[in-house]
């Protein structure tokens, strides 16, 4: 009789516990938020107060990181990139405990590693970091990181997102500026063949600058058939050598627009009167983000010469077809879960027939553990966009307009007194968040 | 009895916990190898820098030049990139590379620019405070006859689970005078690595 009082009361502290253990997006919504209002500088506070868990000891050194970069400190933010990438390696062993744990508790128990994207796109930021602060051979150095890792993914991963079609053609940039043809051709050409593999997946096409590499290069390389055919199947008449390219100096302008999506929790709870267990199934799932937070594209304009920025890598669809293709892993464990939990649950009951409350509490503490993996790489953008500009050598003041989701100019910026050197490529990242997030010169 | 026994299991077993918290330092010869990762570290650059200077002292370009002008050539090292996979700390390569030069006495050698500046300023500085008898009078810097130069490259091969990691670093040293390739070095180290496919 007193038990059946008590029973509300119990599930009540139930509800109240799960509460308590909050999924890792619930957590970094504060994050989140100051980041959307334009204070990086806060949100960075926030989270170095509460760097979590030593299982998402990557998370934090990967966010960490892009917030950093938006405080202008390059450095410190490659240094968090390069511990996160040591951990990631050697957490590339398959745990025993974590798997045990995920297979009995929840997913989120396991070290996080990353996704596959997330892993390439820490050479990718570190690049643009090193890029930014005029270190070539050493963003060279990532992008040859990058290839290694791409390799890697190619060998073992089944799935839509086996290469980096950005990250490719960054390299190319790369090794071109160099000088070392042979190479940019090389990742140009991959760039362009993942840009169509990925397609129908990302939808994103090759751009237009990717394009004119690819003329350009093969021309320079004598692979004359290549020459044509690219120039035939983009139909551009006009171009400039490699040779006549060289006297410019480029302005390369790189947009991270808005912020990658974030998983949150679906959850499924049963109650069974049978047996009088309540059971739950907590699996991820991406939420939509605004799509007025965001921008359509961005306009360079210096001296009279104007260039439109292509899109050239969508995250947010990366991200989203990585979370369905693990979907069927997700749930396998979840049930193998729910199952483990039940019986848990039953042999509990049955070894403390004198005292029914242990069985509840441990019905209680299944039901609370189980939660979904919300784990992601948050600050990255949602998008990457790129431009180029060519220019004589000389200082100029470039206008930069941000253009809105539904055309038209939402805002502008003035990058003051950049020096173009001829064969140089002067790069600039901007991660634009929020339209409260610009900062204003 | 029984009770005793437990407790000094668990002091001991207390005791194996909190020594296995603190940081375990131990001192170790710099020119003891020790591999962690992999990855190019102080025993690669320290060997790679003495073969490769060894060698380049025993050809004949030096007698060659000592012959012809009576004097040891005068060396600077140049820019040595890095073009491998590796964020590799190259300074301390050529570091290591000038001080087995120097030290073999074979060779004079000349501070780079970075460090030709500072001196420059210095005497700048001199000119004006200095005494007239201590001054160090500008234009009398000795000029290098051979510059070195060189690369540092790596192949890369890997499953995900094994690694092959190859280096190969090129050393060249040109004559400032004509151009000419007098020494060509190269070393290369080869190491395979495997990763751990479970951890605990």
């Amino acid at each position: 009789m007193q038990a059946n009082v008590m029973r509300p009361v119990v599930w009540i502290l139930a509800l109240s516990l799960l509460s308590g253990c909050a999924t890792f997006s619930e957590q970094f919504s504060a994050v989140e938020r100051q980041l959307l209002q334009g204070k990086p500088e806060q949100a960075l506070s926030t989270l170095e107060k509460a760097p979590g868990a030593d299982r998402d000891r990557v998370l934090y050194l990967l966010n960490r990181s892009m917030l950093l970069r938006m405080t202008d400190q390059f450095e410190a933010s490659n240094e968090s990139l390069e511990q996160a990438k040591e951990i990631m390696k050697k957490l590339a062993a398959t745990s025993v405990s974590e798997t045990t744990g995920s297979l009995t508790i929840n997913d989120a128990t396991r070290s996080y590693v990353g996704e596959p994207f997330e892993q390439v796109m820490v050479h990718l930021i570190k690049a643009l970091n090193y890029l930014e602060m005029g270190q070539r051979d050493s963003a060279r150095v990532e992008v040859l990181q990058m290839d290694v890792r791409l390799r890697e993914l190619y060998q073992k991963e089944r799935s839509a997102y086996m290469e980096d079609p950005f990250g490719r053609y960054l390299a190319g940039m790369i090794y071109e500026e160099l000088g070392e043809y042979s190479d940019a051709m090389v990742s140009y050409r991959k760039s362009f063949e993942a840009y169509e593999r990925q397609l129908k997946d990302f939808g994103v096409a090759a751009p237009q600058g990717l394009k004119l590499a690819l003329v350009r290069m093969s021309q320079r390389m004598g692979l004359n058939n290549e020459h044509k055919d690219y120039k035939q199947g983009f139909n551009i008449q006009q171009f400039q050598s490699v040779a006549q390219r060289r006297r410019e100096g480029r302005l390369v302008f790189i947009l991270g627009n808005g912020l990658a999506p974030k998983k949150l929790e679906r959850t499924l709870s049963l109650r069974d009167y049978r047996y009088n267990q309540l059971h739950r199934v907590a699996l991820p799932y991406y939420s939509k983000r605004s799509q007025r937070q965001l921008l359509g594209g961005l306009r360079l304009e210096a001296a009279g010469e104007a260039v439109e920025a292509d899109l050239a890598e969508d995250i947010n669809a990366i991200a989203r077809q990585t979370l369905e293709e693990q979907m069927p892993g997700i749930k396998t464990r979840a049930l193998a879960r729910a199952v483990a939990k039940s019986a848990m649950v039953s042999s509990s009951r049955r070894n403390n027939d004198d005292n029914p409350w242990v069985g509840l509490i441990v019905n209680i503490a299944t039901v609370a553990t189980e939660r979904a993996d919300t784990r992601s790489w948050v600050t990255l953008p949602s998008e990457f966009y790129i431009a180029d500009l060519g220019l004589d050598p000389g200082r100029y003041d470039i206008n930069v307009q941000f253009i809105g989701r539904h055309g038209g100019a939402v805002d502008a910026m003035v990058l003051k007194d950049v020096e173009i050197t001829a064969g140089r490529n002067n790069y600039h990242f901007y991660h634009w968040v929020s339209p409260a997030s610009r900062k204003r010169n | 009895m029984n009770k005793g026994l437990t407790l000094t299991t668990a002091i001991v077993a207390l005791a194996t916990l909190l020594s296995a918290c603190g940081p375990n330092v131990e001192r170790i010869r710099p020119d003891e190898t020790r591999d962690l990762s992999g990855m190019w570290n102080d025993t690669d650059s320290r060997l790679v820098s003495e073969e490769m200077i060894n060698d380049a002292l025993s050809r004949p370009w030096l007698s060659r030049f000592e012959s012809r002008n009576g004097k040891p050539p005068a060396v600077i090292v140049g820019t040595v990139r890095n073009l491998s996979h590796e964020h590799i700390n190259v300074q301390t390569f050529t570091n290591d590379m000038e001080r087995a030069l120097i030290n073999s006495g074979r060779v004079e050698f000349v501070a780079s620019k970075a460090e030709r500046s500072e001196i420059r300023e210095e005497r700048a500085d001199q000119d004006v405070h200095a005494s007239a008898e201590s001054r160090k009078a500008m234009g009398q810097e000795l000029g290098a006859d051979f510059m070195l130069q060189g690369t540092i490259n790596t192949i890369i091969d890997t499953d995900g689970k094994s690694q092959v990691r190859y280096y190969q670093v090129d050393l060249t040293l040109i004559s400032l005078a004509d151009n000419r390739k007098v020494w060509v070095g190269q070393k290369k180290i080869k190491k395979f690595i495997e990763n751990a496919r479970v951890r605990y």
